[in-house]
């Protein structure tokens, strides 16, 4: 009985770090994004006749 | 293997989008932001600083599209949010001022384009040096603001500083080092400087092509200008393969309406009255010899 509830506990000791372990890589994933920008570009209108 | 969290789908999405994007798959963009947009406000809430990045990024996917209400509505939507949370970094602030400029250039109201981007500049400037990529995109944003009001000498000077940090930092071969190039050679056209501005727009052609889809509307839009020149120079049967190119370009890509395609539809059609007038003239001198 004792032994059982062991590796239960064990088990879930196990599940709960990777967890966390995951929540740490998305926490550094989450670095503050950067808002892109546009690029103006001319583009020529043909004015002569 | 890694789990795929809700943020990871994001991102991807996101990269998934920009990718489409420089690619010229407009619509397929659209789709993408849409659910980034969905995925962001899910995990984030609608007042974070992830939110007014997709916001950002499909108002700059609607001012390529022409679409420029749109563009303009979320470009606001993303800017109330980055004054109500207050932005990690005040250029985040000066990257929305830039885009709001830049959509005014594009609508032709040059005044108020100046303003906001005079205020990018600044704001960035302070935070940067004047030596920084992202400085360097502003003055270039602002060079083409100038130029279209006529402003050519700053207009010249912004350009050529923008170009001699992008060069140093990027190299020869990159998209922002092309679209300054089309700029400065739009500029050398518009002051007669013609041999100058052909040779630019033959750089920017080689950069394009080689970076790009060959079907970018960005290709398109310098296609259209170097046809622009040779109309200029009496150099008709040269123009006229540019135009049909850039045509079918922009169509494929583009909605009827965007305001590229009406200009190069009309371009093209000038060239074509043109050349049917050289023809005719041609046609009148021969008979007179014989």
């Amino acid at each position: 009985m004792t032994e059982d509830l062991s590796v239960e506990s064990n088990e879930k000791l196990v599940a709960l770090s990777v967890t966390i372990e995951e929540t740490f890589e998305e926490l550094e994933e989450r670095t503050a994004p950067k808002l892109a920008v546009n690029h103006n570009e001319t583009l020529v209108i043909d004015l002569e006749d | 293997m890694k789990r795929s969290s809700p943020l990871r789908l994001l991102h991807s999405l996101e990269d998934q989008a920009a990718e489409c994007r420089m690619e010229g798959r407009y619509k397929d963009a659209e789709a993408l932001y849409g659910q980034a947009l969905l995925r962001s406000r899910q995990i984030f809430g609608p007042d974070m600083i992830e939110t007014a990045k997709v916001l950002n990024d499909l108002g700059i996917l609607y001012k390529c599209m022409g679409r420029f209400p749109d563009a303009r509505r979320h470009y606001r939507r993303a800017l109330s949010i980055i004054r109500r949370i207050g932005a990690p970094g005040a250029t985040e602030l000066a990257s929305l001022y830039h885009n709001l400029g830049g959509l005014d250039h594009a609508c032709g109201r040059y005044v108020r384009a100046e303003i906001f981007t005079r205020r990018a500049v600044a704001i960035r400037q302070k935070a940067l040096g004047p030596e920084h990529p992202a400085v360097a995109g502003d003055f270039a944003a602002l060079a083409t603001i100038l130029d279209a009001q006529g402003k050519r000498d700053e207009a010249e000077r912004l350009y050529r500083h923008a170009l001699a940090v992008f060069v140093r930092l990027f190299g020869r071969e990159n998209y922002d080092v092309a679209v300054n190039l089309n700029n400065l050679a739009a500029l050398y056209q518009a002051n007669g400087n013609i041999g100058k501005a052909e040779r630019l727009y033959r750089r920017t052609l080689i950069i394009k092509e080689k970076i790009l889809k060959s079907n970018h509307p960005d290709i398109a839009l310098s296609l259209n200008n170097l046809a622009v020149l040779y109309k200029s120079q009496g150099r008709l049967n040269e123009a006229e393969p540019l135009y049909s190119r850039a045509l079918s370009i922009f169509k494929e890509s583009l909605a009827d309406t965007h305001p590229h395609v009406i200009s190069c539809r009309a371009n093209y059609a000038r060239l074509l009255k043109s050349m049917a007038r050289q023809a005719a003239t041609e046609i009148r001198t021969r008979r007179n010899f014989q």
